[in-house]
């Protein structure tokens, strides 16, 4: 209520906030997928941590079996596609984030203009848009050399 | 406390200094690896780039960058659900205190794995 006096309070949560897709445009998804591929990307760094410091006993102990026996146990289809996920989420992450930082650094976003029908801003048409689409193929392109190392090298080279 | 616009500037920072290393930290698990992403894992690979001065230096930096970035990242979306100085200032201590604790928890093993092939 305090708060709500000057200002209406934001209190719609996240499916009804950041993640609602209803009239999303390009820029909106793009950012909508910055948000998740971030939360999963950092959530992962937590996990990553956590397994790596668990091996420490092995380097202390000059013992390589327990690094050995945690690789092997994590050497499987399903953990390299967690990881194909992990690599792509963190390439898009990663070049999404330059288009951000061009973007709040005011690069490419286009000159302001006098608002005439129909109204369609300069930033909507700008060459931002065409580094979403260039970013999103770049990580593509990344992603499926993310499966060949993950995929075609681990059990067919 | 700093203001918002140069958290947000170091949170850009951050991130630039993450897809270099980010960047590296990929290169070194596939096509810089003897063998490609098998061979990235094999404990003698490991264990090289672990004690070698350079490559813990550049591991170190980029836990230090990755711990900043991602809950800073945490805390943005967090204020946003709620309002209230009681939330900002709940979120901000406790996205503070996550981001140390995981910094020291990756540093310790940074430090053991380095220490555990030079001593």
């Amino acid at each position: 209520m305090s708060a709500g006096a000057k200002f209406p309070e934001n209190k719609r949560g996240v499916l009804g906030g950041w993640a609602r897709v209803s009239h999303a445009n390009f820029e909106r998804w793009l950012y909508l997928l910055h948000r998740l591929t971030g939360i999963v990307v950092g959530l992962y760094l937590i996990a990553l941590l956590v397994e790596t410091s668990n091996v420490a006993p092995a380097y202390l102990g000059n013992n390589p079996n327990v690094w050995n026996d945690l690789m092997a146990s994590l050497y499987n289809p399903v953990m390299h596609a967690g990881l194909l996920i992990i690599a792509a989420f963190a390439v898009y992450h990663g070049l999404n984030g330059v288009r951000l930082f061009l973007a709040a650094s005011g690069v490419g976003v286009g000159r302001p203009i006098r608002p005439e029908w129909p109204y369609a801003p300069v930033s909507l048409r700008s060459p931002q848009r065409f580094l979403g689409w260039l970013f999103i193929a770049v990580t593509l392109v990344l992603t499926i050399y993310a499966f060949y190392q993950l995929f075609i090298v681990t059990h067919f080279v | 406390m700093m203001r918002e616009s140069t958290l947000m500037w170091i949170q850009y920072i951050t991130g630039l200094g993450i897809l270099v290393l980010g960047a590296l930290h990929f290169a070194s698990l596939t096509f810089l690896a003897p063998g490609g992403y098998p061979g990235a894992l094999e404990y003698t690979t490991v264990f090289s780039r672990y004690t070698d001065p350079l490559w813990a230096a550049a591991l170190e930096a980029f836990l230090a960058l990755l711990s900043y970035h991602v809950f800073n990242g945490f805390r943005i979306m967090l204020l946003e659900l709620n309002q209230g100085s009681g939330w900002s200032k709940a979120v901000n201590a406790t996205m503070f205190l996550a981001a140390l604790v995981v910094f020291l928890y990756g540093t310790r093993t940074i430090i053991t794995f380095y220490l555990g092939g030079v001593v």
